[in-house]
């Protein structure tokens, strides 16, 4: 694995980055330099502290020891206005219709809500939510719902994306169909993205290069880079042998060879 | 009218009419006065205390307009009270650790014992009624309002955070909306019980309302007109309880739909 030194494009740097929860170690020594428009997938065992990291990188949480920095920002509120989160729920809030979740970031700007509501509605349709701006997030399916929570983050316009595990609570086929969505639009609009997933596929699918990180205390394994990011053929593109052989590499760093037999 | 709607009432108007029929044969027959060894004339019959609402109609219509505005503005001074204490409790660790005792401790006066006093103070006048009753409501209104403001989603007030919301915002956007079932929940209560606090209220000082029209039709002995006036005080609880829920529908909507599934 080479070490990456910060440059110019440089969006994120995770330095020498440890933490502790109440004295038992949840992450030790992490580098990591992510460069601008670059998407990267953090994978591990439970507990090894994905989420963890991503939470220091959005400002949401003091590491330890070590340095994060996103742009030229190192200090929690410096980060947690480059960064826009999106947890595992989709958190939409029930009291706002789809359109009024998806234009919050603008609204906490201090932009009105009719114009708040432009903003969003412009890519409404481009994220297949034509005709449910006024839905309630009751009224829509999981797949929609974390398509809005998606567009939530988007409109947010902040430099850097720090997605955790944005599909886990869907099936696997609206997973696979928001996969080859969301890869479209990072490739419409590119965005710096950190992506925390339990889904080895849908790493190597969607971002550039794949962080594993070990069992706790969470450690940087292995480093792996995708043979075709956000393929516009999603079914090829995982069947391809290069991406077998990467997503093979990458479970044996997890240590699951036995999955893979 | 759907079969599920009607059950809805159907049980309890069955109940409720069973009831009256048992008490009105056990009445007729002496044998309730004869069980508490009282004259019959002292345990009227339903039917007596129907004839009585129907000739007392005025009496007992002039005496409801003052306690109807003693329970609505009571309840209203409640609900106003209750909510700022509940913001403040939750705002503010300081004032939470100072006011929270005395606001139990407040519970554990009798009202019955306080309400002479307040009225020797402040007078026969309007004000030591309303006091009273927003003694007996603010209560459940305070505590139901404080734990629905500690009951939003920690990940939530992270992301609308990351989302660039104020400390304010994360109150009004999140804290509030989630506490307003709770809220709704202590406000019914407060309704239900807010025409016992009018009656001590009138007993303790009045010469106008229901309670005081209890309060001499007792000493007068007519236990028809006592109970005719203690069915409209029950009439106008359920009513005004009635009301809370029907704005609660109105204002929680997005839970219609989860209620329905």
């Amino acid at each position: 694995m080479t070490e990456a030194k910060p440059n110019e494009k440089t969006a994120i740097t995770i330095s020498g980055v440890s933490h502790d929860y109440s004295g038992v170690r949840a992450l030790d020594g992490v580098d990591l330099v992510v460069e601008a428009d670059q998407v990267v997938g953090i994978v591990g065992p439970s507990g090894c502290g994905k989420s963890t990291l991503l939470r220091m990188v959005c400002g949401l949480l003091e590491q330890s020891q070590g340095v994060v920095r996103v742009g030229d920002r190192d200090d929690a509120e410096g980060r947690l206005e480059s960064c826009a989160f999106m947890p595992q729920r989709d958190l939409l809030l029930p009291w706002l219709s789809a359109i009024d979740n998806a234009g919050l970031a603008p609204r906490f700007a201090g932009l009105g809500k009719e114009r708040s509501r432009v903003l969003a509605s412009d890519t409404f349709e481009r994220f297949g939510l034509g005709g449910f701006e006024g839905s309630l997030p009751g009224e829509l399916s999981g797949g929609m719902r974390q398509r809005v929570a998606l567009l939530r983050t988007l409109i947010a316009d902040r430099p850097v994306l720090c997605l955790d595990e944005p599909f886990s609570a869907l099936d696997a086929i609206s997973r696979a169909d928001l996969q080859t969505w969301f890869g479209s639009i990072l490739n419409e609009i590119p965005r710096t993205c950190l992506l925390v997933t339990h889904d080895v596929e849908e790493s190597l699918y969607l971002c550039d290069r794949t962080l594993v990180l070990s069992a706790r205390p969470g450690q940087v394994v292995s480093e792996i880079d995708s043979p075709a990011p956000r393929a516009v053929d999603r079914l090829a593109a995982i069947c391809r042998p290069d991406f077998v052989q990467a997503k093979q590499r990458a479970l044996e760093a997890l240590g699951a060879e036995r999955a893979v037999a | 009218m759907s079969r599920e709607r009607k059950s809805h009432w159907l049980a309890p108007v069955c109940v409720g009419l069973g009831l009256l029929v048992i008490w009105q044969l056990a009445s007729s027959w002496g044998l309730i006065a004869d069980a508490l060894s009282i004259e019959s004339f002292l345990v009227p019959a339903p039917s007596e205390i129907a004839d009585s609402l129907w000739q007392d109609r005025s009496l007992l219509g002039s005496a409801a307009v003052t306690t109807i505005v003693e329970v609505v503005a009571g309840f209203l001074i409640a609900v106003i009270a209750g909510v700022l204490l509940a913001l403040l409790i939750h705002r503010s660790e300081a004032a939470r650790r100072a006011i929270y005792p005395l606001l139990v401790g407040s519970q554990t006066i009798p009202i019955i014992a306080i309400a002479p006093i307040l009225v020797v103070w402040f007078g026969f006048g309007l004000g030591p009624k309303l006091a009273i009753i927003a003694l007996v409501c603010f209560f459940p209104i305070t505590v139901n309002c404080m734990d629905g403001l500690r009951r939003s989603d920690p990940d939530q007030i992270r992301l609308v955070r990351s989302l660039g919301a104020s400390r304010g915002q994360v109150l009004t956007w999140v804290e509030i909306p989630t506490a307003l079932p709770a809220f709704f929940s202590g406000a019914k209560i407060a309704a239900a019980v807010s025409v016992i606090g009018a009656v001590f209220a009138e007993w303790s000082g009045s010469d106008a309302g229901l309670g005081y029209l209890i309060q001499i039709s007792s000493a007068q002995l007519l236990t028809a007109r006592m109970f005719a006036a203690i069915v409209v005080l029950s009439a106008i609880a359920i009513v005004l309880f009635w009301a809370v829920g029907a704005i609660e529908r109105r204002v929680v909507f997005w839970q219609r739909g989860e209620a329905g599934g």
